[in-house]
């Protein structure tokens, strides 16, 4: 397990800060009132 | 032993990190939501919790009986028969007995319920004669999805009177469930889901709400047509019955000096009148609010705030008091 982490750190850091950076994008880009229509997912 | 090849490795690590991003994102988004609300994850909450299949096709989903539940800060009820309200016995009670049919507007989304245009014109129509309303309101509903929940379960309450509260989504197809509904669970999906359809409406002109809504009134919409058909079938069935209908039509929150959907209200009302169903558009009511958002049950939730309610109920009880008073 050690030696995964060590082998592959540099990608999983990577990873971890593209998907931080998409996430926090997401929030900044969507803030402020509600722009669309009342679409619901589930039902 | 399988030796994996190089890209599957980096692949694997690549799906790991993501599930373990979710992993955490999912934890700290519960805990987030313990002293915060997203509209879109309550409304996913409320689906998981309070909505059942029905088996009719035509009505799709119906209230749970017996929820209780805190959902857009809330407290959410629903009776043995699934409506958000007391219990009534079916048949004539000696009492005027009116049915609300409508969506989460009526069910009174993000409001608790004392404050609903509902419980408020209830308590305004007692003081002509005893009277009782009965909520039918549910979330995501169409006119084709209230008007056969209406005969399968309003009916047997033998009301005096019906009213329908018309949305401008009420021309929608009736929905279907999804088939990765499953994921309503996880907290931190729904979010992503609901941050990137914001931001799809945001910046793609085409799919915001005013390019949405007005789609639907097209004379091609299946949603339209089913309308249409629905209306008709709600008229006959309430004329057989001696059954005093109405339809009040409920403004759209976002623009109300310039109201955009004036067309496809117009669109609605004749549909209306040539039935020859008494109506009542509530839009230019609201035409002197300043800043709608005022009227808004939060900043990401268009829905009609407590105040809006009780505006809704002051500008549609002359009409809905007419028959109580023998006017009609």
């Amino acid at each position: 397990m050690k030696n995964f982490f060590s082998k592959y750190k540099i990608l999983i850091l990577v990873m971890f800060s593209l998907l931080i950076l998409s996430t926090l994008i997401l929030i900044l880009f969507s803030a402020g009132p509600q722009q669309g229509a009342f679409i619901y997912q589930i039902h | 032993m399988i030796k994996i090849r190089f890209p599957f490795k980096y692949l694997l690590v690549v799906v790991f990190s993501i599930l373990i991003f979710l992993l955490v994102g999912e934890v700290l988004i519960r805990l987030y939501l313990h002293s915060r609300i997203i509209y879109d994850i309550e409304m996913s909450r409320y689906s998981m919790a309070a909505k059942a299949d029905s088996p009719n096709s035509k009505i799709e989903h119906v209230h749970k009986p017996n929820v209780r539940g805190k959902f857009m800060g809330v407290h959410l009820r629903t009776n043995s028969d699934g409506l958000r309200d007391d219990e009534y016995p079916v048949g004539k009670t000696g009492k005027y007995r009116i049915i609300f049919l409508g969506d989460s507007l009526t069910l009174g989304w993000g409001v608790e319920e004392k404050d609903t245009f509902e419980k408020i014109l209830e308590s305004k129509l007692n003081q002509i004669r005893p009277t009782e309303i009965l909520n039918f309101g549910i979330g995501n509903f169409n006119t084709e999805q209230e008007v056969n929940l209406f005969l399968e379960k309003g009916l047997k309450y033998e009301p005096d009177q019906a009213v329908l509260f018309y949305f401008i989504n009420d021309a929608e197809p009736t929905p279907k469930k999804s088939k990765l509904w499953f994921l309503g669970y996880s907290q931190i999906i729904t979010f992503y889901w609901s941050r990137m359809h914001a931001v799809i409406n945001r910046f793609v002109p085409s799919t915001s709400f005013g390019g949405y809504y007005s789609n639907l009134y097209r004379e091609d919409q299946p949603g339209w047509t089913q309308t249409m058909e629905s209306f008709s079938a709600l008229k006959k069935i309430c004329a057989e019955r001696s059954i005093k209908l109405q339809v009040v039509l409920l403004p759209e929150l976002h623009y109300l000096k310039e109201y955009p959907f004036k067309k496809e209200y117009q669109q609605v009302s004749a549909l209306l009148a040539a039935l020859g169903i008494e109506h009542l558009d509530l839009t230019p009511f609201f035409k002197n609010i300043e800043n709608p958002m005022e009227l808004w049950v939060a900043k990401d939730d268009a829905h009609p705030n407590a105040k809006a309610h009780r505006l809704i109920a002051e500008d549609s009880f002359d009409m809905l008091s007419k028959p109580l008073q023998g006017k009609a």
